[in-house]
């Protein structure tokens, strides 16, 4: 019974530090090779407190999460700001690790390489337990909020990420931050069970070993990674006289998962329902190879026979498995009616709460839900909806900024000018002196033959590369030094030539990523689900994203895979995650790009809503010459990165110069 | 899911399979009788494996022949024997299986200082008392406060001992005037039985030109006994274990140092020869027992015998030791309580073992009066000869 | 003694420089970091072990080309097991790493389960032989590691510049893509790169053993070779054994040194993977290497 008890606290170990890695790894999508030394820092921290300063075990154990806390700010803020590509950062983080653990060997106070024996023994199967199930708790907490989202965008798309105003480096240190306490944690709780610990156990066999639970159990799930880390912990324990086989079977399933199924286990999924008989299988699988040898030894001695004895153990181990198998099936079947009625009554109980503790929330909300009308062609007309939606955050300090600058008092006032933009790619020129201005509440077109530039002038204005020369003005104020979250913040909201979504959230979850500035509660109540804000702000973020989706006629995909979306519709998405950004200028990059007509015709009709019902000044690149041409009452044209041409539908299409610049100068002498 | 899962599936039962084949001998091992289980924790597999596979088989040899005398307390003893490849971690793991699982009565091994350290907490707090067999190392046996660690014994000299024993050879015998020292600054072992030289090489009137070090694993010094070089030290002292041992001679050599070599117990394992090659030609080590000693020339003809080769000392004979004295000792407490066995171990006196006659101290646990051996390579012979005994008295 | 230190390094530096020069190969066409070099490495030791001692008593020029076959045979078949796939499918380069990882831990770990972690050493080739110059003194062994090494390198140098297989990999360093639509037969080319790197490791893994000794983990000392390719600029094969040689140079003059008294030899590491982060932080591209940056 001791050795089961001694697997069980094993695995229970290693599953928290495994669930720390999983949000920075799995979620975040940084991948971090030597997050032993987190480990370490909590083991020797609880130990050498509770063994030379006799602390109380949990005090000791939050201490030790504390400074693995503090380590991991220390060593990431300056790996993170430097914005590594990911098999770089990774490699750092290794070297972080070996550093750490020669520290250590050298350390006076940590008796060095040869370790600290006699650590008195208070991990226990109850307390470790738990520890994880309030870590399992936490971790599923926190991600379920607008937090945890950010932190999932990043991992996602970083590059989208920013461009939603969700800042990198506080995200990312913040998700760093918490697996490295979980990391510590785990460290602690380990030292107390094995009673002694010496640097050498915080290798790089431990980091891989939490690294390959998280890559083989899904990065993206909390699920996975905890059953795949049980699993490793489990399996080599059944054929015992093969320790050293542990790690080579490690190295093959990291090999074989990442080449042949690099979503592992659960993949983005946590467990539910409909993954149950995976589950069941899973541990069928474990059970059936765990009665495998006691059911070989039992047939040996009392018959003797090796094959007899292999062929009855196989049996045995089969059918367990399948049992199991059918097992989780039924399970999943029989649960079926039960989920419905549970979510329905979840549901129903959330809106007695919410509307009996008299939250504020303003007329103009309430107004808005009954004024959405049903058009035609299935677009919800709530588009005026969205900006009467009363703020319940304090509008940001950029746009008090901006203030000066008063909407509507002056059509002619450009809100945004661009004077002599330059931006040079090492040799090449992608932009040219380039200057032209927008009026408020204007539809501009931008056009050119491809490397033109046009992609790279709104990446200069949202800033995703820095000015090489020129100036930016937006509403009044120079932005050019401006970071791309600042842009954001100031009002300016862009899609993606190629569509840059957050594939593994759903549509909805999309749009609220983006949401993320209104949505305002601590992240300790986010930790624990605080009764009293979170869910009403989750359901108001909610049923804003909801009201969005309407806009663009997506609300019917609202949980779904976002990644599993047609193309057609991942576009509209884009869209409406830009509009939940409150932007006052909206840069579209070519969003008909592969759409069919009758795709073209409705995004057309979108955008004209869009424009036309909230004012919102609209810069617009198409190849789409009949989308442009129909749209847009001006066209810019560039070339060379620089302005060719300026000026109506009518008068483009006539224009010399354009014509050269798309058909080439002897076609154009032909086509004249 | 389902290639993938049918392949692990595949690869496991594989393994299955595989490890199906290897307990086999178990299932022999379950004797119908009950019989007093004694563990051994010894490094069968890893660098250590040439003393640790000797220990285990002069063991086996030690307990058959007391179950030929009739056992102890009317019962058989057994051995269960696991491998802890001189790790740490996994000596932890092997005490607490040894203990917990098996029940021993006592535990015999581990080999090295710092693994005997490492599983004090375990054994101690089990009370089961542990023999180790050649950990030299103070610690092992009495805390810095001087108070005797419970449930640890041994059953070979200590360092501090050793190390005097290495700096008198080499004042008196060597007449060296100078010396420098290379050692592992991760292991227990090695770090204090360099401090133990140095303190005696001095107190004698030597001089130490050098004192360098290396971390664990390491596998060039070259810049190290490039500082020592300068020095030009008539000794480099090397109290690590045989590998690196001879890596270190090798590259003095390499460098032109012309120092006499000298080394502890850890150099005792024949691959030193083929490890270091010529450079390690003349050097000498100070070792626990050697094999041109008179008094254990019946143990060696009987090891030679059964197991066709020479025992790897001297860890055999301190495991041989180890059984006789627990058996005595489980004799004298009548019972295989752990308090009465560590009482009755504690107060052993002129017990007829294979290395002359074993006095415990009960306040430090260590044996009194053990000789030291010295020894010199004989590469070219491809053997260790014997010099010398040392004595020590306190 | 400052000057035989700096020997001393260099000799260390001479493995590292051609160690790296395995990895900045791979790197600078496939643009990830190939972990499993260590492994490659080490097995080449192994080879050497098997032919000169175990199985045979081959004498050691032979075994050395044969080894530094026998690596690359190796390095090949652990491209096209673990790396092909995903190539193929242009997965990112964080993907490759792991996937290089997998087979690092693997291999190293079957050495240890299989032969076991008993240590080997490789018979003596120059012996004890060494060059005295004035004070200092140079192993013969070095000597002939680093003529050969620079040999080998020069040759590579060479294939890289002249035949038509090095164009077409100096071209793929490039543009894999534009490479294989010119009608380069992809696998091909990637096949003989990883067998060409691989008997570099080999030959390094053949020094390695010959100079200490032959073991399971001995795959370790190339995260030290990585730090040198990470130096002189991944990617670049000057870079690699500048890089090389000069953390050989670094390592040895920490080891020599104390700060306030205390002797940093065994804050050696810190001090090399410390060095690493910083350049990657800082200055990725090391001293030769190229920057990439990906259009957005």
């Amino acid at each position: 019974m001791a050795y089961l008890e001694a697997i069980l606290i094993n695995v229970a170990i290693y599953a928290i530090a495994t669930l720390g890695l999983a949000i920075f790894t799995g979620y975040t999508g940084l991948f971090s090779l030597g997050h032993a030394a987190f480990m370490a820092v909590g083991a020797y921290t609880a130990s050498i407190l509770t063994y030379f300063y006799k602390v109380p075990f949990f005090a000791a154990l939050a201490l030790g999460v504390i400074l693995s806390v503090l380590v991991s700010l220390l060593i990431g803020y300056p790996t993170l700001r430097a914005r590594l590509r990911s098999d770089y950062f990774a490699i750092a983080t290794l070297g972080f690790g070996e550093a750490v653990k020669v520290i250590l060997e050298n350390f006076d106070l940590t008796q060095g390489a040869r370790g600290l024996p006699g650590i008195p023994k208070f991990s226990t199967l109850g307390n470790t337990y738990l520890l994880l199930v309030l870590a399992i708790i936490l971790c599923r907490n926190f991600l379920k909020t607008t937090y945890g989202r950010k932190i999932i965008a990043i991992g996602q798309d970083p590059v989208a990420a920013e461009m939603i105003g969700i800042p990198l480096l506080p995200n990312q240190l913040l998700s760093l931050g918490i697996s490295a306490g979980l990391a510590g944690l785990s460290g602690g709780l380990l030292a107390h069970y094995t009673t002694f610990i010496q640097p050498s156990i915080f290798s790089m066999d431990l980091s891989s070993l939490v690294t390959a639970g998280v890559v083989c159990g899904g990065m993206g799930s909390l699920t996975g990674p905890v059953t795949a880390v049980a699993l490793f912990v489990i399996i080599p324990e059944l054929f015992r006289g093969f320790a050293l086989w542990r790690l080579v079977f490690y190295g093959m399933l990291l090999v074989i998962i990442i080449n042949w199924r690099p979503k592992g286990l659960f993949g983005y999924e946590e467990l539910n329902r409909k993954n149950l008989p995976k589950l069941f299988s899973i541990a069928g699988i474990t059970g059936g190879l765990s009665l495998f040898m006691p059911t070989y030894r039992w047939v040996i001695e009392s018959r003797g026979y090796e094959i007899f004895a292999l062929l009855v153990a196989g049996a045995v181990a089969g059918a367990v498995t399948v049992l199991f198998g059918l097992l989780g099936k039924g399970l999943s079947l029989a649960l079926a009616p039960v989920a419905e009625r549970y979510h329905s009554l979840r549901g129903r109980l959330s809106e007695r709460v919410e509307s009996t503790s008299g939250e504020l929330w303003s007329e103009g909300q309430r107004g808005a839900s009954c004024a959405v009308r049903h058009t035609p062609d299935g677009l919800i007309d709530g588009t005026t909806a969205l900006y009467e939606t009363a703020r319940l955050t304090p509008e940001s300090s950029k746009e008090n900024e901006a203030a000066n600058y008063t909407a509507g008092t002056n059509v002619k006032t450009p809100i945004l000018e661009l004077e002599e933009l330059r931006k040079n790619f090492g040799g090449v020129v992608a932009v040219d002196g380039l200057s032209f201005k927008l009026s408020e509440g204007e539809l501009l077109g931008l056009i050119g033959p491809n490397g033109s530039g046009k992609t790279t002038v709104f990446n200069l204005i949202s800033s995703v590369y820095p000015v090489d020369g020129g100036t930016i003005l937006f509403r009044g104020m120079d932005i050019t030094p401006w970071g791309p979250t600042e842009v954001v913040e100031a009002g300016v909201a862009r899609t993606f030539q190629n569509i840059r979504l957050f594939g593994s959230m759903t549509v909805l979850e999309n749009v609220q990523a983006a949401l993320h500035r209104e949505g305002s509660y601590s992240l300790l109540e986010g930790f624990l689900q605080w009764p009293n804000t979170v869910p009403k702000v989750e359901r108001r973020l909610r049923d804003e994203s909801r009201r969005l989706l309407a806009v663009v006629g997506l609300e019917r995909e609202a949980d779904r895979r976002a990644s599993t979306l047609p193309y057609g519709l991942q576009r509209k998405l884009e869209i409406a995650r830009a509009l939940a950004l409150r932007p006052k200028l909206l840069l579209l990059d070519e969003p008909a790009a592969g759409l069919n007509p009758r795709e073209a015709t409705e995004l057309v009709e979108l955008i004209k809503r869009i424009h036309q019902d909230e004012g919102l000044s609209i810069i617009l690149i198409e190849h789409h010459m009949d989308v442009v041409m129909s749209l847009c009452p001006r066209i810019l044209v560039l070339n060379f990165g620089r302005l060719i041409a300026s000026g109506t539908p009518e008068q483009i299409q006539k224009d010399p110069r354009v014509l050269q610049a798309y058909l080439g100068e002897k076609a154009y002498a032909v086509v004249r | 899911m389902k290639r993938i899962g049918t392949m692990l599936l595949a690869a496991l039962l594989v393994w299955a399979v595989l490890g199906a084949c290897k307990p086999a001998e178990k299932k022999a091992a379950a004797a119908k009788e009950e019989t007093i289980k004694i563990g051994h924790t010894v490094a069968l597999t890893g660098p250590s494996a040439t003393w640790g596979q000797s220990e285990a088989n002069a063991l086996k040899m030690a307990i058959e022949k007391i179950n030929a005398g009739g056992g102890v307390l009317g019962k058989k003893l057994e051995v269960i024997a696991y491998d802890n490849r001189a790790d740490r971690v996994e000596a932890v793991n092997v005490a607490k299986r040894l203990i917990e699982q098996d029940k021993v009565v006592a535990i015999i091994g581990p080999a090295q200082s710092g693994v005997t350290n490492a599983i004090r907490e375990v054994n101690n707090s089990a009370k089961v008392p542990v023999i180790a067999t050649t950990a030299t190392n103070p610690k092992v046996t009495v805390n810095d406060d001087g108070s005797v660690v419970p449930y640890t014994f041994r059953v070979c000299f200590i360092d501090p001992f050793q190390g005097t024993v290495a700096a008198q050879f080499a004042l008196k015998d060597l007449k060296a005037k100078t010396a420098a020292v290379l050692y592992d600054v991760g292991d227990d072992y090695s770090q204090f039985l360099a401090k133990y030289f140095v303190e005696a090489f001095t107190k004698g009137g030597g001089k130490i030109t050098a004192n360098e070090a290396f971390r664990s694993g390491e596998l060039d010094f070259r810049a190290q006994l490039g500082k020592i070089k300068t020095g030009k030290p008539d000794v480099l002292f090397l109290p690590t274990m045989q590998k690196e041992a001879a890596l270190a001679a090798k590259q003095a050599r390499d460098l032109g140092i012309t120092a006499t070599f000298l080394g502890g117990d850890g150099w005792a394992s024949p691959d030193l020869i083929d490890l270091a090659g010529p450079a390690m030609e003349g050097a000498y080590f100070v070792n626990i027992a050697a094999l041109e000693d008179p008094a254990i020339q019946d143990f060696i003809k009987e090891y030679k015998e059964r197991f066709k080769e020479d025992p790897v000392l001297p860890n055999p004979l301190m495991a041989y030791d180890a059984a006789l004295w627990l058996a005595d000792a489980l004799k004298r407490a009548g019972s295989t309580d752990g308090e009465k066995l560590k009482a009755a171990l504690e107060n052993t006196k002129d017990l007829p073992v294979l290395t002359g006659k074993l006095t415990i101290d009960p306040a430090t646990h260590n044996p009194l009066n053990k000789p030291a051996t010295i020894q010199q390579v004989k590469v070219k012979d491809k053997k260790f000869v014997y010099v010398k005994t040392f004595v020590t008295t306190d | 003694m400052f000057i035989q230190t700096i020997i001393t390094g260099l000799s260390i530096g001479s493995v590292y420089a051609l160690m790296a020069v395995g990895y900045s190969l791979v790197f600078s066409v496939l643009n990830f970091s190939n972990f499993a070099h260590g492994a490659i490495i080490t097995l080449g030791a192994y080879i050497a072990w098997a032919l000169m001692v175990h199985y045979l008593q081959v004498p050691f020029f032979p075994a050395l080309l044969l080894s530094m076959g026998g690596a690359g045979i190796l390095a090949f078949l652990n491209e096209r097991i673990a790396y092909s796939t995903l190539r193929r499918r242009r997965a990112p380069s964080l993907y490759l790493m792991i996937s290089a990882m997998g087979v690092a831990i693997s291999l190293q770990n079957l050495l240890y389960a299989t032969i076991g972690a008993k240590l080997y050493a490789l018979p003596p080739v120059f012996a004890m032989d060494v060059v005295h110059i004035g004070e200092l003194t140079i192993s013969k062994m070095d000597i002939f590691a680093f003529v050969f090494s620079a040999l080998t390198i020069a040759v590579l140098h060479l294939i890289l510049i002249r035949t038509k297989v090095g164009v077409a990999i100096r071209a793929a360093a490039h543009d894999m893509e534009m490479v294989s639509v010119l009608g380069v037969n992809l696998d091909v080319l990637v096949g003989v790169l990883f067998f060409i790197a691989g008997s570099l490791g080999g030959m390094a893994g053949v020094f390695m053993g010959v100079k200490y000794m032959v073991y399971p983990s001995m795959g370790w000392i190339t995260n030290k070779a990585y730090i040198g390719a990470v130096i002189g600029g991944l990617g670049s094969l000057p870079g690699a054994i500048v890089g090389g040689l000069l953390l050989g140079l670094l390592e040895a003059l920490v080891s020599v040194s104390s700060l306030g008294g205390t002797s940093l030899s065994t804050y050696r590491d810190v001090f090399s993977f410390g060095i690493l982060v910083i350049l990657l932080i800082f200055k990725p591209t090391g001293f030769f290497g190229r920057h990439v940056e990906d259009k957005l």
